[in-house]
């Protein structure tokens, strides 16, 4: 019987043990794929929405697909082609007294070099790429969260990290 | 490649042996590759709130569900008010007057610009108040009797015919398939059929059975006004229809056929059943009988 219970996501506490798991990943997916122009909280937020509307009709195993697939597919409805541009955090180094001007004037430029590059990968290079890189993820886990093979996350990833240097360098 | 096989080993942060170390150390671009990935954090995704996120999610999805209820009874609200809005104004406002009258009773109405028409029993007329000013216009069912004011074209549509006058007074009678329009002061056109025709004060038309015959009306206003219906050469089953509506009663006929060479010509009163079945039987040599709700006509044997 719990069992059965269990098997709904209407259940709140189901609900809310698949919106712990995955949400910082819809997020992520998202942000890395399409930038922050298009609010991939707000659609991430909307997938869960639309997966609490459709509890009934979506079994706890088949979630995370429909919730990539819905965000996905919100975000895709809004974007018109533009390029994706990720800021870069305005870090205050704390050391900052300590440098002199031209370094840091060449590490601004550094990064917005960085960003052009991240502008030109390609989606699904970026998403693995940015996954790796800054949220640490394996690509064991990576893979799983886009539900392609682990040799095809190394690929992307590699092969951007190739495309980021030539960028940067203009080669 | 072995380059490949380590670096990705390397991106993957799993430890190195020396050796691999090494040749990584010795490859140029390595140390560009290091730049990048430690200043890929830049790029991180803001942090989101996980728990104020679950939050405002179970929130939207009950004020969805609140809503969604909410709205749906609006609109059920707003829908019968427009229903009852939209029947109200089409059915007490509609600018459109109509006057009925009952069999067995007449009414006199007063048209906006004074003129006014009297009603015969079993009739209607109705006008649209809005426009009346520029368009003197009048729908009549049954027989009426028009006092018209002097001002623009008056205008009475039936469904046989229009009636136009400038001012006068005149009476139409149309019943089913007959109409009998009457002059009875000015000048009136009667149109028919697309066929224009002028009838003088003291001039009547009787359009029957697309036949139309001109003839000319005694006295100054028509009979029934005061309690007779007068005809001429009019049908008796058309003068029993008539005599139905005046008195509210039916009359049945008995081993008596009733043909087109039963004419008509005299009065009936309106104020005496008996004398007025007399008046109309006499003439043709028939019986009657009145019983409580109809009168029985037959042939004399």
């Amino acid at each position: 019987m719990t069992k059965n219970l269990q098997d709904h996501v209407c259940e709140e506490s189901v609900f809310a043990r698949i919106y712990e798991k995955h949400a910082k990943n819809i997020h992520d997916f998202l942000y890395y794929k399409f930038g922050e122009l298009l609010q991939p909280e707000d659609k991430m937020q909307e997938a869960f929405v639309k997966l609490w509307q459709n509890c009934k009709k979506v079994p706890p195993s088949k979630a995370k697909s429909f919730l990539f697939t819905v965000a996905n597919n919100l975000m895709l409805n809004e974007v018109k082609h533009q390029k994706v541009v990720l800021k870069y955090e305005k870090r205050k180094t704390q050391h900052q007294d300590h440098q002199d001007p031209q370094f840091l004037l060449e590490e601004q430029e550094y990064l917005k070099k960085y960003q052009k590059a991240l502008a030109s990968l390609t989606e699904s290079q970026r998403v693995a790429f940015l996954l790796n890189r800054t949220e640490g993820k394996k690509h064991k886990e990576i893979a799983e969260i886009l539900n392609i093979s682990q040799k095809a996350v190394e690929k992307r990833i590699y092969g951007a990290l190739k495309k980021i240097r030539k960028e940067i360098k203009g080669i | 490649m072995k380059e490949e096989e380590i670096i990705k080993k390397w991106l993957d942060n799993e430890t190195l042996s020396g050796e691999e170390l090494q040749f990584l150390q010795e490859n140029k671009a390595f140390k560009d590759y290091q730049k990048i990935a430690e200043n890929a954090t830049y790029f991180k995704a803001p942090q989101i709130d996980i728990h104020n996120g679950l939050k405002s999610v179970v929130e939207k999805t009950r004020e969805k569900k609140s809503k969604k209820v909410w709205i749906n009874q609006l609109t059920r609200i707003a829908a019968i008010l427009v229903i009852a809005i939209g029947s109200y104004f089409l059915f007490f406002h509609s600018t459109q007057t109509q006057i009925d009258t009952l069999a067995n009773v007449t009414k006199q109405v007063s048209l906006p610009d004074d003129s006014e028409v009297i009603l015969n029993a079993g009739s209607s007329i109705s006008y649209n108040k809005d426009t009346w000013t520029g368009n003197r216009e009048v729908h009549l069912d049954g027989e009426a009797f028009f006092k018209v004011a002097k001002g623009k074209k008056f205008t009475v549509i039936t469904s046989l015919g229009e009636v136009s006058v400038l001012g006068t007074q005149f009476n139409i009678r149309q019943r089913d398939n007959s109409i009998y329009v009457d002059c009875y002061e000015g000048l009136v056109e009667v149109k028919i059929n697309n066929k224009r025709i002028k009838l003088p004060a003291g001039n009547s038309i009787a359009f029957r059975n697309e036949q139309l015959n001109e003839y000319e009306n005694t006295g100054n206003s028509s009979t029934w006004l005061q309690g007779k219906s007068t005809f001429k050469s009019v049908p008796l089953r058309e003068v029993f229809k008539e005599f139905e509506r005046q008195y509210d009663i039916k009359i049945q006929t008995k081993n008596l056929t009733l043909n087109q060479d039963k004419w008509f010509t005299g009065s009936f009163t309106h104020k005496n059943i008996e004398t007025a079945i007399k008046s109309i039987t006499l003439p043709f040599g028939l019986d009657y009988s009145i019983q409580e709700d109809e009168i029985i006509v037959s042939a004399r044997e």
